[in-house]
């Protein structure tokens, strides 16, 4: 009797069982599938292909400190009115300057990662004040922007 | 006759397990606060106690928002700051350093210990209904259990003095450069009056008209509209609306807006550019 193909169908289906428990089990086990977006939330890689995008750090201000997106503003409640002049600043400025009126500027905001709400906050209240829409929660925020980088 | 005495055995094992074993109870797990005017912070004590058989160690306290921080006090120094700290508290000053100073983690509490983690939530300029979580890990110390996490909620009511709605007026390049108006409300509680509005420039001019109500025929002192006209069009402008009132208490920032203009493509480019620094 040929064992080969029980053997190898062992080996396939045996490791299936712990793995399942596992999956099941586990406290910090990753979800099926990512879930789906919502309107204003945005991909790493999505946003990285849009052409005129301001970048806002909504994290504290020791992390935005220590490192953050090229070219990326800080933007939080801390210190909201400190802060805000200096983006409207920096939006206009690309507003002004801007040389096709058909692409429009788009404000990414983004805080730690997927359990932080900061960057949430912000972009409604920054929603609410201003009255502009294009502006986008980053997903994952800067974890997921650090994984795309070290890809 | 051995499988239904094997289920059994099975069963009592795992009740016997699941009994031995510790667990952290948190009568409380959420609270709401409405702040007074002119707080900066709130904090809450949520209590726990260990009510199992078993040791449990707290290995690691997550908040939700880097405005609000957790601290893990166990019976010990219960003793020795029950008279400075109240199980809820807001506050016009912020808690100094060392009060929030971090306990060393994990920590761990035997079967009948309690303690409690403190919650602090610094308000910064948030303002309107506020709700931060905090995430309590920890595990039996016999290493037989898996990891749990609790979360904790602190919901606080920070009262925001005016509704203004939009802060921010905006020409963009195709915008016609006319007047554009903002509503502005004061909130329900505050007794507040607007007594007038000033532009940081000269670029814009500013009018403050209150809108008449049903059962307040003037309009005075519920709401307002702001109108805004552009003077200057032909280059990028700023100016920094500020409102007055008659409550000197309200933090001159709560009462400003913003004017931005960008003129129509083509138009003072050149200005534009040399502008790129201009307040």
């Amino acid at each position: 009797m040929n064992r080969l193909p029980v053997q190898v169908l062992m080996l396939v289906v045996l490791p299936v069982v712990p793995a399942a428990v596992t999956a099941w089990l586990h406290p910090r086990a990753p979800a099926w599938a990512v879930p789906p977006l919502a309107s204003d939330e945005v991909m790493v890689e999505q946003a990285l292909a849009w052409p005129r995008v301001l970048w806002l750090d909504a994290r504290p201000r020791k992390d935005y400190d220590a490192a953050c997106i090229a070219g990326a503003m800080l933007l939080n409640e801390d210190q909201w009115h400190e802060l805000l002049p200096d983006v409207l600043d920096a939006w206009m400025q690309r507003e002004a300057e801007a040389s096709d009126e058909e692409v429009p500027l788009r404000i990414v905001i983004y805080c730690d990662s997927l359990s932080c709400a900061s960057s949430r906050d912000v972009v409604q209240r920054l929603r609410s004040e201003t009255g502009w829409d294009e502006i986008y929660l980053l997903y994952g925020g800067w974890q997921a922007w650090q994984e795309h980088q070290s890809r | 006759m051995k499988k239904p005495l094997l289920a059994c055995a099975v069963v009592i094992w795992t009740c016997g397990q699941v009994l031995a074993s510790g667990s952290l109870s948190f009568p409380d797990v959420s609270r709401g606060m409405v702040a007074e005017p002119g707080d900066v912070q709130a904090s809450h004590a949520f209590a726990f106690t260990n009510p199992g058989d078993g040791p449990i160690i707290i290995t690691e306290v997550k908040t939700s928002c880097g405005c609000t921080t957790a601290v893990v006090k166990g019976e010990a120094s219960q003793a020795t700051d029950e008279g400075q700290e109240r199980g809820d508290e807001a506050s016009g000053a912020e808690a100094p350093a060392t009060a929030a100073a971090p306990q060393p983690l994990p920590m761990t509490f035997g079967p009948g210990e309690s303690g409690r983690v403190v919650a602090t939530f610094v308000f910064g300029d948030r303002v309107g209904e506020q709700t931060k979580h905090i995430r309590v890990h920890w595990r039996e110390a016999d290493g037989t259990g898996s990891d749990h996490v609790t979360t904790l909620t602190l919901n606080v009511t920070i009262p925001e003095v005016l509704r203004i709605t939009p802060r921010l007026l905006y020409w963009s390049p195709t915008d016609a450069k006319e007047a554009k108006t903002t509503d502005i409300t004061i909130e329900e509680g505050q007794s507040v009056r607007l007594t007038g509005a000033t532009s940081s420039t000269a670029d814009v001019t500013v009018e403050l008209q209150p809108i008449a109500a049903p059962g307040n025929p003037s309009g005075e002192g519920r709401r307002y509209t702001l109108k805004v006209t552009p003077v200057v069009t032909d280059r990028p402008t700023r100016s920094v609306i500020t409102l007055t009132t008659d409550n000197p208490k309200i933090p001159a920032a709560r009462l400003t807006l913003h004017a931005r203009l960008v003129p129509a493509r083509g138009a003072g480019m050149s200005e534009a550019k040399a502008s790129k620094q201009a307040p």
